[in-house]
């Protein structure tokens, strides 16, 4: 292969607490996932799935093991360089923005941390791009719905044109029909920008729809890495991967 | 037929605003008999106002009116508080989403599954004891008797949910609402819980009013299925039925998920009409009148 | 008629067209909830007296406050002294109305002082941690053991009696209290995602504390030096009565209350004038800071 992978992790290893009592959340995992490509990690709450997300994204600083970003290491204090590459979109809507600051002035600190020009033309541009459009600017997040809040959370994020972008559970606090709106926009602007993903989520329908490639975790283990057809086909080896298809199946009965 | 365990008419729940009083929900009326019945709707449609208002336990700023609130020839509207707190926890229970939030955390997990029972029928520590350690066995919790003295926080989330079941079923109780019992817990702890629940609503020939967000879960779950939108009940379905669904709405729900087995480009979504609010409405594929 | 109706839907239009109009819906929106609250709005109004009584203190005042008239000493309030006179036959109601003044000065100037102290210290120990964490609450540990007066009283001890010495000594007491409500706000508001997210934009620890930590510690930090206010003017008022506050023949409602003891048997206006002032004042605080946190705190909007 010429290029190296967009993003790797080589052996991570992530611990809370110290000495005896400490909690291997993460025990060795490494992946890579590939420029444009849109990788998924599966798993149930306490699997570690969030905690390597959080790793990448230098949230946490305390791991082990090394992360790559196109072939070069990270430091663990991430630069300021890095944050323009990588961003995250949070979970939930209504805790990932300043109660008391309105659109414009969210949309506009990453541009003036990072020194950008012509701010107010960027923010109605990425504000049309995520589908809000610049009448959104004056607005408070307690007058927003939370499919606006995750807009213009996701509009914060790309403001930067960052090339990744990591999604932890981007969906799981919206409505179903919310849901449909936020994966069909992150799934149009991964195509538009050419965007490389890192989705994590418990919800394998979700992450089958937007991912081509996935990760299983459990305990703090990847058990197995999976095409999504394979996934889609039921065609998993390990046994818990298979549990938690046979779990995600019987709900979803085919119409 | 004889008279159904729950009979609602015309439930309205309205809270006052700046712009005058918003009614959040709108003229819901419905039957319940030994059976279990699913309410689904997205956030603001009124099903989990609707299910507090059953219990009458509506925020203090609501203002509830019904033609008829009865449950098993009681008139939940008149009676009294006193009344109404013996049939609360006693005859109709109610299972909160997260037990993180509705478990004590200061209190040991026996000591509030037996507090209910022994409020509500006045039997002694020792027989309260017994009747909760075979509660959590009913709900397949290993080492009941272990569990009965752990604190909340020792156990996990699943756990901690089926404990709630059992702090909730200990009394018996012939009308069961529960608000989204498993939207907090992983995919593979959701099958065990809803299989406990399902054992002992059947058991025990009690009504279960499921509340959630998740159609195709209830589909599978419920005998029944009500939609819930703006307020109103705008389909009314038989589980098995639900792809049979007539309101653009429930289809467009239907729609809207991904679905794991059959891959789409792009998802569906609701275009939010505004004649839903108060268009026609169907009952089973025929239109309501 | 039409001014003020498009006005209205000016304030309650639902989507803002510029920042100004967003900011002014906000103020619009505490209004009414101020409205809706009869003792904070009395509080309020109470309060506006007081500025509107200070302000305006020459003209509303009917006497000169220093000049002494033996002939008219300890009078009763009268036509001519609306609340009598003190022993040196100075007109209280005019001293009560410039010792506005003075009692507003000092509340204002020691609040200025100690709440933007207490709130930096507060959000910096609360978001930093570790070593920084420990050393400044420990520091807030040791001045928050003294009994503030007392504090106060070694201040002023120290440094010698006088209104600006006074003012020192009262917010180098009243701060610590405030920086401990900072960090506890601050330390919840750490782990939201929203400051996640602004670490994820590359902001330096500087910017997230004082563009996005103190923002969400201020309204509790206002409440607070709202209600603390009624405690700074009593301590003001005690630093005054015991002689180290303002001087003699400043108005200061302290001293004065000082002098007037002296006469409170057969003229108890004396004291009873300036003690109900501090009174009032202090009750204009604790009422309006009341209805501060119930308009400010989102956890009860």
């Amino acid at each position: 292969m010429n290029n190296p992978p967009a993003i790797e992790a080589v052996g991570l290893d992530i611990s809370f607490g110290h000495g005896a009592r400490a909690n291997r959340a993460v025990r060795d995992v490494s992946f890579q996932v590939a420029q444009g490509e849109a990788f998924g990690l599966i798993g149930e709450s306490g699997s570690g799935k969030s905690t390597v997300l959080r790793a990448l994204s230098g949230l946490n600083e305390h791991y082990e093991g090394a992360l790559l970003l196109h072939g070069k290491e990270l430091p663990h204090r991430r630069d300021k360089a890095f944050f323009r590459r990588t961003q995250m979109v949070f979970q939930d809507p209504y805790g990932s923005l300043h109660p008391r600051k309105m659109v414009n002035r969210v949309l506009l600190e990453p541009l003036t941390i990072h020194g950008l020009d012509r701010p107010q033309q960027r923010v109605d541009d990425v504000l049309t791009a995520v589908g809000l459009g610049p009448a959104f600017r004056y607005r408070y997040p307690h007058e927003l719905s939370g499919g606006q809040r995750q807009r213009v959370a996701i509009a914060r994020c790309l403001i930067l044109e960052p090339e990744i972008l990591l999604l932890d559970e981007p969906t799981s606090a919206l409505d179903v029909s919310v849901q449909a709106e936020i994966l069909n926009l992150l799934a149009r602007l991964r195509t538009e920008r050419n965007l490389t993903y890192i989705m994590v989520s418990h919800d394998l329908a979700v992450v089958a729809h937007l991912c081509g490639r996935v990760a299983i975790m459990s305990q703090g283990e990847i058990v197995e890495e999976l095409s999504v057809e394979d996934l889609r086909a039921g065609r998993a080896e390990h046994p818990y991967s298979q549990t938690l298809l046979a779990a995600s199946r019987s709900q979803r009965p085919a119409a | 037929m004889a008279e159904p365990l729950l009979r609602l008419r015309d439930l309205r729940v309205s809270f006052s605003s700046s712009n005058g009083p918003v009614e959040a929900v709108r003229g819901v009326s419905f039957d319940i008999g030994r059976e279990k019945v699913g309410i689904v709707g997205e956030s603001g449609s009124g099903k989990s106002m609707t299910g507090r208002a059953l219990l009458r336990l509506s925020p203090r700023a609501a203002t509830v009116r019904a033609q008829e609130m009865r449950f098993d020839g009681i008139d939940l509207m008149t009676a009294s508080e006193r009344r109404l707190r013996a049939i609360r926890g006693g005859r109709i229970s109610m299972i909160l989403q997260d037990p993180k939030y509705s478990l004590n955390p200061l209190m040991r997990v026996g000591a509030q599954i037996t507090e209910s029972c022994r409020l509500h029928q006045n039997v002694s520590r020792t027989v309260a004891r017994e009747k909760a350690i075979a509660m959590l066995e009913a709900v397949h919790i290993r080492e009941p008797a272990r569990v009965y003295d752990l604190f909340p926080h020792e156990v996990s989330g699943g756990m901690g949910q089926r404990i709630m079941i059992a702090m909730m079923l200990i009394t018996e109780p012939d009308l069961i609402v529960a608000d989204e019992p498993t939207s907090a817990l992983d995919v593979t702890v959701r099958r065990q819980v809803l299989s406990v629940l399902e054992e002992l609503v059947t058991r025990r020939g009690a009504g279960l009013i499921f509340i959630s967000h998740d159609l195709n879960l209830v589909a599978e779950f419920c005998d029944r299925v009500l939609v819930m939108y703006a307020g109103r009940v705008v389909e009314e379905l038989h589980a098995a039925a639900l792809h049979e669904a007539r309101h653009p709405y429930t289809q467009a729900l239907l729609r809207s998920l991904p679905q794991l087995e059959e891959p789409a480009s792009v998802l569906a979504v609701p275009t939010r009409d505004p004649s839903w609010h108060d268009g026609p409405t169907y009952r089973f594929g025929e239109l309501a009148a | 008629m039409s001014a003020s109706t498009s006005l209205g839907s000016w304030l309650r239009a639902p989507i803002p067209a510029s920042p100004f109009q967003a900011r002014m819906q906000a103020l619009w929106l505490g209004w009414r909830r101020l409205r809706s609250n009869p003792p904070a709005l009395a509080g309020a109004i109470l309060l506006l007296l007081l500025l509107a009584t200070a302000t305006f203190a020459p003209l509303i005042a009917t006497h000169d406050i220093l000049a002494q008239d033996l002939t008219v000493r300890l009078q009763k309030p009268s036509s001519t002294h609306w609340l009598g006179t003190d022993d040196l036959g100075r007109d209280i109601f005019s001293r009560v109305v410039y010792g506005s003044r003075i009692t507003l000065y000092i509340a204002f100037l020691a609040a200025l002082i100690a709440a933007p102290l207490g709130l930096i210290i507060g959000t910096t120990a609360g978001y930093l941690g570790g070593w920084a964490d420990t050393i400044l609450m420990r520091l807030v540990d040791i001045f928050l053991s003294f009994p503030s007066l007392i504090l106060a009283l070694a201040f002023v001890a120290a440094l010698g009696p006088g209104i600006e010495n006074a003012i020192i000594a009262i917010s180098l007491a009243a701060w610590p209290p405030i920086a401990r409500l900072a960090r506890a706000e601050t330390l919840t508001v750490r782990k939201s995602d929203y400051i996640a997210a602004v670490r994820m934009q590359g902001a330096s620890r500087m910017r997230i504390i004082v563009h996005h930590v103190m923002p969400m510690c201020i309204p509790s930090v206002i409440v607070r030096i709202t209600l603390n206010m009624a405690a700074i003017i009593l301590t003001a008022a005690g630093l005054g009565f015991l002689g180290l506050g303002a001087q003699p023949p400043s108005p200061e409602w302290g001293a004065m209350l000082s002098t007037g003891r002296q006469f409170v048997m057969n003229a108890w206006w004396i004291a009873a004038i300036p003690g109900c002032a501090i009174l009032l004042t202090s009750l204009a605080f604790n009422l309006f800071g009341d209805g501060l946190r119930d308009i400010m705190d989102p956890r009860h909007g």
